[in-house]
C-alpha cells in the first residue's frame, strides 16, 4: 500500500454554506459563553435567546453577547417561538430534563456531552425527539472537527493496514472548587474527560467486546483517576488513561500494521494529524490552520445546521447509536472500578449487594 | 523560584523585521541570551542567528518552544498566528512575550488566558510603549495632580503605507489600522480607567479602506467615554503622509503631550502646559522595548508585578471588537 504524500483535506461544510439558524442557549456558564462567542465569531449562526433560572443572569449574558432575548426560566426559553435549535449547556444531571423540555416545545436540540447520564436516560431523550420529529444531537464537538474527518479518511483508505491499537490519555488537574469534583453534579473524570477517549476508540476500532479497568475515586466520591484496557474485534486493543487529579500529555494515537496516526495534544481539540511509517518516519502531516482550542466549538453547530438543512435529524459522524454505545462503555468503565452511576447521576462507591 | 540576575534565555519564533528592535537590541542591552530561533526558511533563520547572536537554529517553531534551554518564548509572528503559538509556548511551560495583540479575537484571547492561568507561566502582551518613562511621566503628571482631574485622552497614530506585501495589509493575517495601530490607543484608553472613574465604552467609530488593499482597514477612528464622563479619541491611519504617534492627556488644570509615545527613543519630549506655564521635559532616549524586557525580566526573576495582569489582553481585545462592531465604513477621505 503506497503511502500518501499529503493527507486528505477535511470534508467539513463551509460555515457560510449551511442554513443560518436561530439558536437558544440554555445555561450561562463557561461553555455557553465559549459556544456563543465561537458561533458569532466564525459563522452566520445566531444565538437569539438565552435562558437561566435567574433573569438577571440571563439579561447580563444577553447584553455581553449581543443576544436579542433573555429568559428567566428554561420553560420560557423553550417556549420562545423565534428559535430553531436549543443548545443545552446546563450541568450534566439537567441534560435530560432540559432536552425533554425543549423537545416538548418542538425545538431541535444540541445537548452538551454527555447527552444524558446513562444509556437509559439517553434512550428516553431520543424517543421523545423521535416522537416529536425533531433533531437531537450530542455536542461531542471532536466528532465534527476537521482533524477527525482527516482521521476517518485515512482509516477508510486503509493506509494504516490492519488497525490494532489505540493509545489515548486525557488528564487535566481541576481546581478543587470545580464542579467536576462534585458527585451531585455528576462529576468525575469519565463523563468529562474519559468520554473523548472511549469515543475515539469506538469510532476507529468499533464495538467494545470486553473492558478491564483500575482506578481511584476522589475523597469527594467521584472517579479521580483510571486506566482501562478495551478489546475490540480481532483482538484490537484500546489503552486509555484519564485523570482529573493530574494534567497528563493528552495525546492519542492509532496504530495499524502499516502505519501510525498520531493526534498531538490536546487530541480532542482542533489540531494536527501526523501519519508515520512503521520505521518511524513522518510521512505526511495535516496541519490545523487555527488550533485555538474552544474557538472550534462552532463545528458542532455547523454540523447541526447542515443536517437540519437537508431534512436530517441525526448525523452519521456522531449518530444516536454512537452516543448510546459510548455511554454504555462509560457505564461499564465506571462499574469496573466500583463507581456506580445511575439515573440519579452521582458517581460514587457502589453499595454492597 | 525567583533568582536575581541570571540572564533570560529567549527563543524567537520567526525571523521577523521587528525582532531587531523589539528583542535583539533589548536582549543585548540587558545581557540576556538569545538561545534559539526558527523560521519557515532555515537559511533565513541561520542568517538571522549569525547577524544577531542567536546561539542555535531549529527547524521549526515547536522545536524552539521545546528547547529545554529556552525559558521565554518571544512571538513576533503575524497577528493571526499569535494565539496558537502563545498557547503552544504556554503549554510547554514557557514564559511568553507576545507581540500585540495577543490574539485576533477576545474568544481566542480567552483560550490563551485559560492555558496561561492553568500552566502558571509569565505572560506579557507587548504594549512596550507603556513601560517607557515618557508614558509613565504622563501618568505621574495626572497622579500628582498637576494636570487636575483627567478629562480627555487623544491618541493619534499615523504612519506611511507599508509595502504592498506587508502582513499589515493582509486580512487573513489580521492586519489593518485597528489591529496594528489603533490597538495601542485602545490599550492606553483602558489603562487610564482607574483615573477616569471606570471602564471606557465605545461611543462611535468610523473606518475606511484603501481601494488598493480591500478588506483591510486603512484608517480607523474611535471615540470612547469613561464611566466618570471623561472621553478618549483614538485615530489611526496606515497611509498617512508622515509618522506621527502622539498622545495628549488633558485635565482640568493642564495638559501633557507626548511627541512620540511609540518610539520615544526618536523623540523623548513631553510638553506640559498648565496655568503656571509651559515646559518641555526630556524623558530619555532608550527604546521602550528595552524597558519592556527589563520589566519582564524583573517579573520573572524577582516576582515584581507587571503593570497589568494576564486578563488584560482579553479586555483589550473586547474593546477592539466593540470598536470594530461600532464602526461605520466611510470612503477614504
Amino acid at each position: 500500500m503506497s503511502a500518501p504524500r499529503t493527507l486528505p483535506p477535511p470534508r467539513r461544510p463551509e460555515p457560510r454554506s449551511v442554513p443560518a439558524l436561530r439558536w437558544a442557549v440554555m445555561g450561562t456558564g463557561w461553555v455557553a459563553r465559549r459556544f456563543t462567542d465561537s458561533l458569532h465569531r466564525y459563522t452566520d449562526q445566531r444565538v437569539v435567546a438565552v435562558g437561566s433560572r435567574e433573569a438577571g443572569v440571563a439579561v447580563r449574558f444577553a447584553a455581553e453577547h449581543g443576544i436579542d432575548r433573555a429568559h428567566g426560566s428554561y420553560e420560557a426559553l423553550a417556549a420562545d417561538p423565534g428559535v430553531d435549535v436549543v443548545y443545552v449547556a446546563l450541568p450534566h444531571q439537567l441534560h435530560r430534563p432540559a432536552a425533554e423540555l425543549a423537545i416538548g416545545a418542538g425545538r431541535h436540540v444540541l445537548v452538551e456531552k454527555p447527552l444524558a447520564l446513562d444509556v437509559a436516560d439517553a434512550t428516553a431523550v431520543y424517543a421523545a425527539a423521535s416522537a416529536a420529529s425533531v433533531g437531537c444531537f450530542e455536542a461531542h464537538w471532536t466528532a465534527f472537527l476537521p482533524r477527525t474527518d482527516v482521521v476517518r479518511q485515512v482509516v477508510a483508505a486503509g493506509w494504516l493496514g490492519e488497525l490494532r491499537t489505540v493509545l489515548g490519555d486525557h488528564g487535566e488537574r481541576f481546581d478543587p472548587a470545580h464542579r467536576i469534583w462534585d458527585p451531585a453534579m455528576a462529576g468525575g473524570a469519565l463523563l468529562d474527560l474519559g468520554t473523548y477517549l472511549t469515543s475515539f476508540a469506538l469510532e476507529v476500532l468499533g464495538p467494545v467486546q470486553s473492558l478491564q479497568a483500575q482506578g481511584q475515586l476522589t475523597a469527594t466520591g467521584v472517579v479521580g483517576e483510571s486506566a482501562a484496557v478495551l478489546t475490540h474485534a480481532g483482538g484490537a486493543l484500546s489503552v486509555l488513561h484519564t485523570s482529573m487529579v493530574t494534567t497528563t500529555p493528552t495525546a492519542a494515537s492509532l496504530a495499524g500494521t502499516e502505519g501510525l496516526l498520531s493526534l498531538p495534544a490536546p487530541f480532542f481539540m482542533p489540531g494536527d494529524v501526523v501519519l508515520s511509517s512503521p520505521t518511524g518516519q513522518e510521512i505526511a502531516t495535516w496541519r490545523e490552520p487555527e488550533p485555538v482550542r474552544h474557538a472550534g466549538l462552532y463545528h458542532s453547530a455547523i454540523e447541526v445546521a447542515f443536517r437540519l438543512g437537508r431534512g436530517e435529524l441525526d448525523t452519521p459522524w456522531r449518530s444516536q447509536e454512537a452516543v448510546l454505545a459510548n455511554l454504555a462503555v462509560l457505564d461499564a468503565w465506571a462499574a469496573a472500578i466500583g463507581a456506580h452511576r445511575g439515573a440519579r447521576g452521582a458517581e460514587g462507591a457502589s453499595h454492597a449487594g | 523560584m525567583p533568582t536575581n540576575n541570571e540572564p533570560l534565555r529567549i527563543g524567537i519564533l520567526g525571523a521577523a523585521r521587528i525582532c531587531a528592535e523589539a528583542i535583539v537590541g533589548p536582549a543585548h542591552a540587558g545581557g540576556h541570551r538569545l538561545v534559539a530561533v526558527a523560521a519557515r526558511d532555515r537559511a533565513r533563520a541561520e542568517a538571522f542567528a549569525t547577524s544577531n547572536g542567536v546561539e542555535r537554529v531549529h527547524d521549526n517553531y515547536q522545536a524552539v518552544i521545546d528547547d529545554p534551554d529556552v525559558e521565554v518564548v518571544y512571538n513576533p509572528l503575524p497577528n493571526s498566528l499569535h494565539a496558537q503559538w502563545n498557547i503552544r509556548a504556554a503549554l510547554a511551560g514557557k514564559h511568553v512575550l507576545t507581540e500585540k495583540p495577543s490574539a485576533v479575537s477576545a474568544l481566542q484571547a480567552r483560550e490563551v488566558l485559560d492555558v496561561v492561568k492553568h500552566t502558571g507561566g509569565a505572560f506579557l502582551e507587548g504594549f512596550h510603549y507603556f513601560h517607557h518613562p515618557v508614558m509613565q511621566r504622563l501618568l505621574s503628571l495626572l497622579d500628582i495632580g498637576e494636570l487636575g482631574q483627567f478629562r480627555r485622552l487623544e491618541v493619534d497614530m499615523y504612519m506611511p503605507a507599508p509595502a504592498a506585501g506587508d502582513p499589515r495589509w493582509s486580512g487573513p493575517l489580521a492586519g489593518g489600522a485597528l489591529m496594528d495601530l489603533g490597538c495601542y490607543g485602545l490599550h492606553l484608553t483602558r489603562q487610564l480607567a482607574s483615573r477616569a472613574g471606570g471602564d471606557p465604552a465605545v461611543l462611535s467609530a468610523r473606518r475606511g479602506t484603501n481601494p488598493r488593499y480591500p478588506g483591510v482597514d486603512d484608517w480607523f477612528e474611535v471615540d470612547l467615554r469613561y464611566r466618570g464622563g471623561a472621553t478618549s479619541s483614538v485615530r489611526s491611519r496606515m497611509s498617512g503622509a508622515e509618522w506621527r504617534f502622539t498622545v495628549e492627556v488633558v485635565g482640568t488644570a493642564g495638559s501633557a503631550h507626548a511627541c512620540n509615545f511609540v518610539k520615544a527613543n526618536q523623540d523623548d519630549r513631553v510638553l506640559v502646559a498648565t496655568d503656571a506655564g509651559q515646559r518641555i521635559e526630556h524623558l530619555g532616549v532608550r527604546s521602550s522595548y528595552e524597558y519592556q524586557l527589563e520589566a519582564f525580566a524583573r517579573h520573572i526573576r524577582l516576582g515584581e508585578v507587571l503593570p497589568w495582569g494576564v486578563e488584560d489582553s482579553v479586555r483589550t481585545l473586547e474593546i477592539i471588537e466593540a470598536a470594530a462592531a461600532a464602526a461605520t465604513e466611510l470612503s477614504a477621505p
